[in-house]
C-alpha cells in the first residue's frame, strides 16, 4: 500500500515538472536597418537590325533611368555592369562577383513598337520577379517621361512601392523679375529638376502653393492691391493677399478667398474637397476648413493670437499648426473636425519656428528654425517627442515637404554670396538630413518647393 | 470510536483494487494525451507565454530637452561608437580607452560644441556601475541637452528595478542590433520574432532557439545571424550566470 502511494505520488510529481515556474525577460532588439541591396544593370541586349540612332536612344533610357535609382543610394547600391548576358538564356555564373541581390536584364526589340524589354532575377530566391517591356515609341512621349515610368516598374517590382520618379515638384521662381519689377511665377518639374514648366502668368507675387491630391490642382495666394475706404472716407488702394486655384487641366484660374488681409497658406483635405486656410477677415489670424464647392467656411482654431501654416496628415484626423499662444511661434497639433479640439503644443524650444509638415504617415513633423541667425530643419515626432536636426552649415533652409513615400524631404536653402547677392535653389535630402540632389540651379531664386502626391 | 477506527481500517484491503484501477485510468489517460498530441499535433504539452512569467525590459536614455540640438542626425550617428564584437575582448579595450578623470572627457566633449565656457566639475563624478556604455552614452549629448542615465523612455513610463540582471540584458540589444539588418523585402512587413539565448559564464553563447517564429524563414535566420555575428555578450556577474543558463533571456526583433 505505501509502495503503491509513494509510486503515484512519484507519477503525479513528474507531471507536474512540466508546469514549474520559469522567469523569462523579452528584451526589444527594436527595428531593422535595411540592408543595402546590391542591383546589378546587365547590358542592354540589342535585336538584330537596329540602328544607331535607336541605340543612342535606350542608351539615353537606359543612363536617366540608372541616375534615378541613384537617388534611392541608401537604399540601393547600383552596379552597371559590362558583363554580357543573354536575355533569354540568363547565366548567374557570370555576374557572382558582382554579389547581386537583384540583376536587371534587357532586351530592346525594334520595329514598329521599339519594346525595351525587362527582366528582374531575385538571388535569395533565385526567381524572376518581373518580366514585361514597355514601347520607346509612345506617341508625344520624351525620352524622360518613359525612363522614369520604366525605373518606377522595376523600384515597384523590387520593393512593392511607388518611387518618386513619376511624380513632379511644383516652385516658385522669380527668373522673370527686373530690378525694378518683381515677379515671383509659378512653375513645375520632374522630381529631378527637369523638364521645367512655367504654370502662371500673372506677372505678380505668388507664394504658398499646395497641390491636390489628385495632382489636377493647385492652390496658391497672390499679392494684389485692392480699393478700400480709408478712416476719412476717401478710397485707399491697399495690399491683399488672395487665394486662387489653377486648374492643370483646363490650364484656368478661379478666385477662391478674397476676404479682406490674409487668405494663404491654404491646403487640401485627402479628399480634395476641402481645403483649409489661414483667414485675417476678422482681425486675427485663425485657421479655417472651406468647401471648394459651397464656399462655407468653418473655423478651425479660435484662439486669439495668430494661427497659421496647416498641415494635415492622410486621414484627416490630425493638423498640425503653426500658432503664438504660447508668445513665441510655436508648433501644435489638434484634431481639425471641430473648434479648438485637443490641442496639444509640440514644440517647446527655439526662437521662431515655421512652416511644420507631417510625413505622409502623419508620424513626423518636418518645421523650419531659426538657429544661429539662419533657418535650419528640424524634426519631431507628431507626439512630441524625438527632436531632431536635419541641416547645418548648408545656408539658410526653409519650406520643407515630404515626398509621397515619405522616403525625401524638398526644401528651399539660401546661400549668402556677398552683401548684395545671395543664391537661393531647391535641394532634395534625405530623411535622416544627408543632401542627395540640388534640383534647381541659375533659375532665379526658386523657393516654396510642394511635392505632387 | 475504536469501532470506527478498526472498521475503516478493515476495509483496508479492499480498497486496494479500486486504487490499482484508479492508478491505471489516469496513466493510461496520460499516454493517450501524450499518442494524440503526437498524432494530431494538438500541442498540448506546449506552454504558451502566459505560462511563464515575463518581464519586457527596454533599455532607456532620458533626454531633457532644453535647446534646438546642435548635432544633426547624420552627425549622431557617425558619433556612436560601432558595437563590440567579442564582448568580453571590446569591454578591455573600452577600459583601456576610457580617460582616467571620467568628468574631464563628459565635460570636454560637451565644451568641444559649446561656444559657452563650461566649468569643470571639482571632484570626480561618481561613475554609474551598470552595464550601459558610458562612451555611447556621452556621444548621445546634444549641446543645451541634458542627458542622464534613465529607466523611463521619454514619453513612455516603465518602471524597473535596476538589478544586475536588468541593467545586463538591458544592454544585449546595443551589441545585437548594429547587425540586425533587413532587405527591402522584408522591411515594413510587420514581422516578429523572438530568440531564447542561452549565455554561459563567461558571456558566450550556448545555443539560441526560436521562441516565436515569424512566420518567414529568412527573416528568422537573419536574427538568428544577428546574435551569432555578436560572437560573445560581456562576461555576467555571478549572481545572474544561472538565469542566463537557464535561458530566461528572449531577444524580440523587433519586440
Amino acid at each position: 500500500m505505501k509502495k503503491m502511494l509513494t509510486l503515484i505520488s512519484l507519477f503525479f510529481l513528474t507531471l507536474t515538472a512540466f508546469a514549474q515556474d520559469s522567469n523569462l525577460t523579452i528584451i526589444a532588439v527594436g527595428d531593422a536597418d535595411q540592408e543595402k541591396d546590391v542591383l546589378v544593370f546587365t547590358p542592354v541586349e540589342f535585336s538584330d537590325g537596329v540602328s544607331d540612332a535607336l541605340k543612342r536612344k535606350v542608351s539615353e533610357v537606359k543612363e536617366i533611368i540608372l541616375k534615378d535609382f541613384g537617388f534611392y543610394k541608401h537604399k540601393f547600391e547600383i552596379k552597371n555592369s559590362s558583363v554580357a548576358n543573354s536575355y533569354s538564356s540568363f547565366s548567374l555564373e557570370k555576374l557572382k562577383e558582382e554579389a547581386p541581390s537583384y540583376i536587371i536584364s534587357w532586351r530592346f526589340e525594334g520595329g514598329e513598337s521599339e519594346n525595351l524589354k525587362t527582366k528582374i532575377f531575385r538571388i535569395s530566391d533565385n526567381s524572376f520577379i518581373f518580366d514585361g517591356s514597355i514601347s520607346l515609341n509612345i506617341a508625344g512621349e520624351p525620352n524622360r517621361r518613359i525612363a522614369h515610368l520604366s525605373a518606377n516598374r522595376i523600384y515597384k517590382a523590387i520593393t512593392e512601392k511607388e518611387s518618386i520618379f513619376n511624380t513632379k515638384i511644383v516652385f516658385v521662381s522669380d527668373i522673370h523679375s527686373t530690378r525694378n519689377d518683381i515677379r515671383k511665377e509659378l512653375y513645375i518639374m520632374d522630381f529631378d529638376g527637369e523638364r521645367k514648366q512655367r504654370l502662371t502668368f500673372n506677372n505678380t507675387m505668388i507664394i504658398s502653393p499646395a497641390i491636390s491630391p489628385d495632382n489636377s490642382k493647385i492652390l496658391y495666394s497672390v499679392m494684389e492691391s485692392r480699393w478700400q475706404k480709408g478712416s476719412d472716407g476717401k478710397p485707399n488702394k491697399v495690399k491683399n493677399l488672395n487665394l486662387y486655384l489653377l486648374d492643370l487641366i483646363t490650364k484656368k484660374n478661379r478666385v477662391v478667398s478674397n476676404k479682406v488681409g490674409i487668405n494663404s497658406g491654404a491646403i487640401f483635405d485627402h479628399s480634395g474637397q476641402n481645403i483649409y486656410l489661414t483667414l485675417s477677415t476678422t482681425g486675427n489670424a485663425d485657421i479655417y476648413k472651406m468647401n471648394l464647392t459651397s464656399h462655407s467656411l468653418t473655423k478651425v482654431t479660435g484662439h486669439y493670437s495668430d494661427d497659421v501654416d496647416p498641415s494635415i496628415n492622410q486621414d484627416g484626423s490630425l493638423m498640425t499648426f503653426l500658432s503664438g499662444r504660447s508668445g513665441r511661434a510655436m508648433i501644435y497639433v489638434l484634431d481639425p473636425n471641430g473648434v479648438e479640439k485637443n490641442v496639444k503644443r509640440i514644440s517647446y524650444v527655439g526662437k521662431y519656428n515655421a512652416a511644420p509638415r507631417f510625413s505622409p504617415d502623419g508620424k513626423e513633423i518636418v518645421f523650419s528654425s531659426w538657429v544661429d541667425n539662419s533657418f535650419d530643419l528640424y524634426k519631431i515626432d507628431s507626439n512630441g517627442t524625438n527632436l531632431v536636426r536635419l541641416t547645418k552649415n548648408f545656408g539658410s533652409n526653409e519650406e520643407a515637404n515630404f515626398s509621397p513615400d515619405g522616403e525625401f524631404i524638398v526644401f528651399t536653402s539660401q546661400k549668402v554670396i556677398s552683401s548684395s547677392k545671395a543664391l537661393q535653389n531647391v535641394y532634395i535630402m534625405n530623411r535622416d538630413g544627408e543632401i542627395v540632389a540640388q534640383i534647381t540651379e541659375n533659375f532665379g531664386k526658386s523657393f516654396s518647393p510642394r511635392w505632387s502626391n | 470510536m475504536s469501532t470506527s477506527f478498526e472498521m475503516r481500517y478493515s476495509n483496508q484491503s479492499n480498497l486496494k483494487p479500486y486504487l490499482i484501477k484508479a492508478v491505471i485510468f489516469h496513466v493510461s489517460f496520460v499516454v493517450l494525451a501524450i499518442i494524440l498530441n503526437y498524432l494530431f499535433g494538438l500541442n498540448l504539452f506546449k506552454f504558451n507565454d502566459a505560462d511563464y512569467k515575463i518581464e519586457v525590459i527596454q533599455s532607456a536614455v532620458r533626454v531633457d530637452v532644453v535647446g534646438m540640438p546642435k548635432l544633426t542626425v547624420k552627425e549622431l550617428k557617425e558619433a556612436v561608437v560601432e558595437a563590440p564584437a567579442k564582448g568580453e575582448e571590446k569591454a578591455t579595450e573600452v577600459k583601456e580607452e576610457a580617460p582616467k578623470d571620467e568628468s574631464a572627457s563628459f565635460s570636454s566633449f560637451l565644451s568641444q560644441y559649446s561656444k559657452k565656457n563650461v566649468d569643470k566639475p571639482k571632484g570626480k563624478t561618481k561613475g554609474s556601475e551598470n552595464a550601459i556604455d558610458r562612451k555611447k552614452l556621452n556621444n548621445l549629448v546634444l549641446e543645451g541637452n541634458k542627458v542622464s542615465q534613465g529607466t523611463s523612455l521619454v514619453g513612455d513610463s516603465l518602471k524597473q528595478e535596476m538589478t544586475a540582471y536588468t541593467t545586463y540584458v538591458g544592454n544585449l540589444p546595443n551589441l545585437v542590433r548594429p547587425n540586425w539588418k533587413l532587405p527591402s523585402y522584408l522591411m515594413d512587413k510587420d514581422l516578429k520574432c523572438r530568440v531564447r539565448v542561452f549565455i554561459s559564464k563567461t558571456g558566450s553563447i550556448i545555443k539560441t532557439e526560436i521562441h516565436e517564429s515569424s512566420g518567414t524563414s529568412e527573416f528568422d535566420q537573419r536574427a538568428l545571424r544577428a546574435i551569432k555575428e555578436v560572437g560573445a555578450f560581456p562576461t555576467p556577474p555571478n549572481e545572474i550566470v544561472s538565469r542566463l543558463a537557464a535561458g530566461d533571456v528572449i531577444l524580440g526583433f523587433p519586440l
